[in-house]
C-alpha cells in the first residue's frame, strides 16, 4: 500500500477555518478514493512544521514554507472553486 | 454524531442577533460587537482586543458567492461562555478578505464567534459556513425586518442545512 501522502492546513488560530478545511479536503479526496493525512497547525507554525509534508493548504496568508508548495484558498469555506482547487491539490499530490 | 441544532438553540440568544448596528468601520463594528460579549459577560475583558488584533494579521471576511460576510474570533482563553454574536451592520463596512489580503469586501453581516471548546469551534464554524453558501439564506437575513425574523432563519437555516456529524 502506498504511503498516503501529507497535508498541513494552516489558518490564524490552528482550531477554526482550518477545522473546516481539513474536513473538506477529507471529504472531497474520499469521494476520489484518496485518503490522506491531514495536520492542523497556525499560520506562525508552519516554518517549524512543515518538513515531511508533501503540500500546505492555508486560509491566510503563511510564509517560511521552505520547497513546500502552498495553496491558500478560502474555497473550502466560500464553496466557490473548490473543483479547481482540488484538481490543483491532486496536481501536488500525484492523485495517489 | 451531535445535533447540531440543539447545540445551536443553546449557543445563540436572541439577544445576541444585532439588526441594525451603526458602525463607522470594520474596526468600529468589532469594538462594538466584541464589547456586547464582554458586558453580557461571555468574553474576558482581553476579548475585544484579541478580536482586534487577530484581525489585523489574519482578516475574517470571506467573499462568499452572495452577500459578503465576515467571520471574527479569537483564541478560546478570552471566552468565558461560549456563544455566537450575529450582527447585520446598518450601512455596510470594508473589510480586508481572509484569502487574499488585498481585496476589501462590503460587509453587512458579521458573525462573531466566541466559543471555548475546541470541536464546537469546528462544528459550528462549519455549520454556519455551510449555511452561508446559500445565497438566499443570506438575501434573507439582509432583508429580514428585526432580530426576531433574523434569529428564525438563522435557526431554521441551521436545522435545514447544518452539518450532522
Amino acid at each position: 500500500m502506498a504511503v498516503k501522502k501529507k497535508i498541513l492546513v494552516a489558518c490564524g488560530t490552528a482550531i477554526a477555518t482550518s477545522t473546516v478545511v481539513a474536513r473538506k479536503i477529507e471529504e472531497e479526496l474520499e469521494k476520489r478514493g484518496i485518503s490522506v493525512e491531514l495536520t492542523q497547525c497556525k499560520a506562525s507554525e508552519v516554518p517549524s512544521k512543515a518538513e515531511g509534508h508533501d503540500l500546505i493548504v492555508a486560509t491566510t496568508f503563511v510564509s517560511g514554507a521552505g520547497d513546500i508548495p502552498v495553496i491558500q484558498t478560502v474555497s473550502f469555506l466560500t464553496g466557490v472553486g473548490i473543483e479547481s482547487d482540488i484538481e490543483k491539490i491532486l496536481s501536488y499530490i500525484g492523485g495517489s | 454524531m451531535t445535533d447540531q441544532t440543539l447545540q445551536f438553540g443553546d449557543l445563540v440568544n436572541e439577544d445576541l442577533v444585532l439588526d441594525h448596528l451603526v458602525a463607522r468601520d470594520r474596526s468600529d463594528a468589532l469594538q462594538k460587537t466584541a464589547t456586547i460579549l464582554v458586558e453580557k459577560g461571555y468574553c474576558r475583558e482581553t476579548f475585544p482586543d484579541a478580536i482586534l488584533d487577530r484581525e489585523r494579521i489574519h482578516p475574517s471576511g470571506l467573499p462568499m458567492s452572495g452577500h459578503k460576510i465576515a467571520i471574527p474570533h479569537a483564541d478560546a482563553d478570552h471566552v468565558v461562555t461560549s456563544t455566537i454574536l450575529f450582527a447585520r451592520l446598518e450601512e455596510p463596512v470594508e473589510w480586508r478578505s481572509m484569502g487574499s489580503i488585498d481585496d476589501r469586501l462590503s460587509v453587512r453581516l458579521v458573525s462573531m464567534f466566541a466559543l471555548k471548546e475546541k470541536t464546537l469551534i469546528g462544528d459550528m464554524l462549519e455549520t454556519l459556513i455551510t449555511v452561508y453558501q446559500h445565497d438566499e439564506i443570506l438575501d434573507a437575513l439582509i432583508e429580514a425586518e428585526d432580530s426576531e425574523a433574523m434569529f428564525t432563519i438563522l435557526k431554521q437555516a441551521v436545522q435545514d442545512y447544518g452539518v450532522r456529524r
